[in-house]
């Protein structure tokens, strides 16, 4: 084609490559729906000045969550109870879906720090607990798809705390993602430690509707449903012959 | 094409001569093999030390060995002359061109492969357990290096290698900074600063899309979906890089 000249190529590529960018901007839209969407993405929580720290840190933060992790290792074998806070910190801010660090962190702070402040007469000792508590929901706020920190929230109402109706209430939200049975079971066995018969009998029947397949499961269920049946109608609450 | 074959076989095997290359590679080799020695530190983490450290690791050494592979490729051939000898040869510029993005992927797969064997037999070994997920990640990375020797490759069609090795490593750290653009141009209601954002945040690479190494570390599935997006937007980008490294290189006086 005699019109079609070097410089009409060069238009012609550079028209190839304009519109390869249109594609390219619709197809990072659709990418990053699917970052999104698929729990793909693993941001660094930071304020907006220090985007620098991600920048230093780059695509290896792993590694650095790996060596802070080992550090605390170190500092728990050398009783360094105190210390190993900040550090459980900096993991969540850096990696806040690994959920080992919140769940540790938690425990930490409700069971260690408040046994250690008790042993040794500090005051305020119930402010462990609370920070535990605080740690645990900040976790939860960026995990509610799992399981994991639900349960692990209930754990320390219904065991530390021995505020049972909190404990149900986090058992519960537990049980509406993927999850081991025992969940469902705790629930029950919170109603009871609360002196709730009734409603611990009521669960009991609704455990036996869940996870039918594991006999372990509704064996432990039907052993405990006869023990609350028996509650009940020891109470005048239940008949003998009432399901 | 025989030409352009011809050409990626002979970058290949000079590449495969490059000591640097070569010492990158056991570089990675003990460094990947070495995060066994230290997991006993962390009883209930082994498995997500050994991928964070080996995945990294990987990044790190993979991205050096693109950069240097790639930024040298045609500075050199210009500087020994032998480009004119090469061209002088019925060997288009455009064959020459592709041949030599060719023979950079061979080396860079080659390597990756090497290096990402010793890690999935470290892991295996840890675990007893094959991981596709972490196959994932590791065919998302090489699809990096793909882009990333791309722009070197494009921007060493006018530049000096040096320079091509520094715009490398610098355009992998920004690459993992692209998303930032979205969210300060967010920031922004003045039209003009918005657009320059969002026209940037176009034009630079995204490879945070090549990076799931923390999710998949955590758990997260990759689905096949995801991994098609992100290939051929990789491939999009390394076409766009290669057609711009054409038009500079066809201008280039000799």
């Amino acid at each position: 084609m005699f019109f079609y000249t070097p410089r009409i190529h060069k238009y012609i590529i550079s028209g190839i490559i304009a519109g390869l960018f249109i594609v390219i901007l619709v197809l990072q839209a659709s990418i990053n729906y699917s970052r999104v969407t698929e729990d793909l993405v693993e941001s660094m929580i930071i304020m907006p000045g220090e985007f620098v720290t991600n920048f230093v840190i780059g695509g290896f933060r792993g590694i650095a969550v790996d060596l802070l992790w080992l550090r605390i290792d170190e500092m728990w074998h050398t009783g360094k109870w105190f210390d190993i806070i900040p550090l459980l910190r900096a993991i969540t801010w850096m990696q806040p879906h690994f959920l080992e660090a919140w769940e540790l962190g938690a425990w930490h702070l409700a069971y260690n720090c408040y046994a250690y402040a008790e042993s040794a007469g500090l005051p305020n000792k119930e402010k462990y607990i609370d920070e535990g508590v605080k740690f645990m929901k900040e976790g939860l706020a960026r995990n509610r798809n799992v399981y994991d920190l639900w349960f692990n929230l209930g754990w320390i109402y219904y065991h530390k705390l021995k505020n049972y109706d909190e404990g149900i209430k986090y058992f519960r939200a537990a049980t509406r993602v993927k999850h081991p049975s025992y969940i469902d079971r705790l629930i029950a066995h919170a109603y009871r430690k609360k002196g709730d018969i009734e409603s611990e009998y009521k669960e009991w029947q609704r455990c036996l509707t869940v996870f039918t397949d594991d006999k372990y499961h509704i064996d432990i269920v039907k052993t405990h449903l006869e023990k609350a049946k028996e509650k009940l109608i020891a109470a005048g609450k239940l008949g003998v012959n009432d399901k | 094409m025989r030409n352009i074959l011809s050409i990626a076989a002979m970058t290949y095997e000079e590449a495969l001569r490059n000591k640097l290359l070569n010492v990158l590679i056991i570089f990675a080799a003990v460094a990947i093999a070495s995060t066994r020695f230290f997991v006993f530190l962390a009883p209930s983490e082994e498995l997500k030390i050994i991928q964070d450290t080996s995945l990294g690791i990987i990044r790190f050494i993979g991205m050096l060995i693109t950069v240097f592979v790639t930024g040298g490729l045609l500075p050199r051939e210009i500087e020994r002359r032998t480009i004119t000898t090469v061209l002088s040869k019925a060997v288009s510029r455009t064959e020459f061109l592709f041949g030599k993005f060719l023979g950079a992927l061979y080396a860079i797969f080659a390597s990756m492969i090497i290096m990402s064997a010793i890690f999935l037999i470290l892991i295996y070994a840890k675990g007893r357990i094959f991981n596709v997920e972490v196959i994932k990640a590791l065919i998302l990375m090489s699809m990096e290096f793909v882009v990333l020797a791309s722009i070197t490759l494009c921007v060493s069609t006018i530049a000096s290698e040096i320079f091509n090795i520094i715009f490398g490593i610098l355009i992998f750290i920004i690459g993992h900074l692209t998303n930032y653009l979205q969210h300060l141009a967010e920031q922004f209601t003045a039209i003009g600063m918005k657009s320059l954002l969002l026209a940037l945040y176009t034009i630079l690479p995204n490879f945070e899309n090549f990076n799931v190494q923390n999710a998949i570390v955590l758990g997260a599935k990759v689905p096949l979906q995801y991994l098609g997006k992100v290939i051929s937007y990789g491939f999009l980008y390394s076409v766009i890089m290669l057609l711009l490294g054409y038009l500079f290189f066809a201008e280039r006086e000799i």
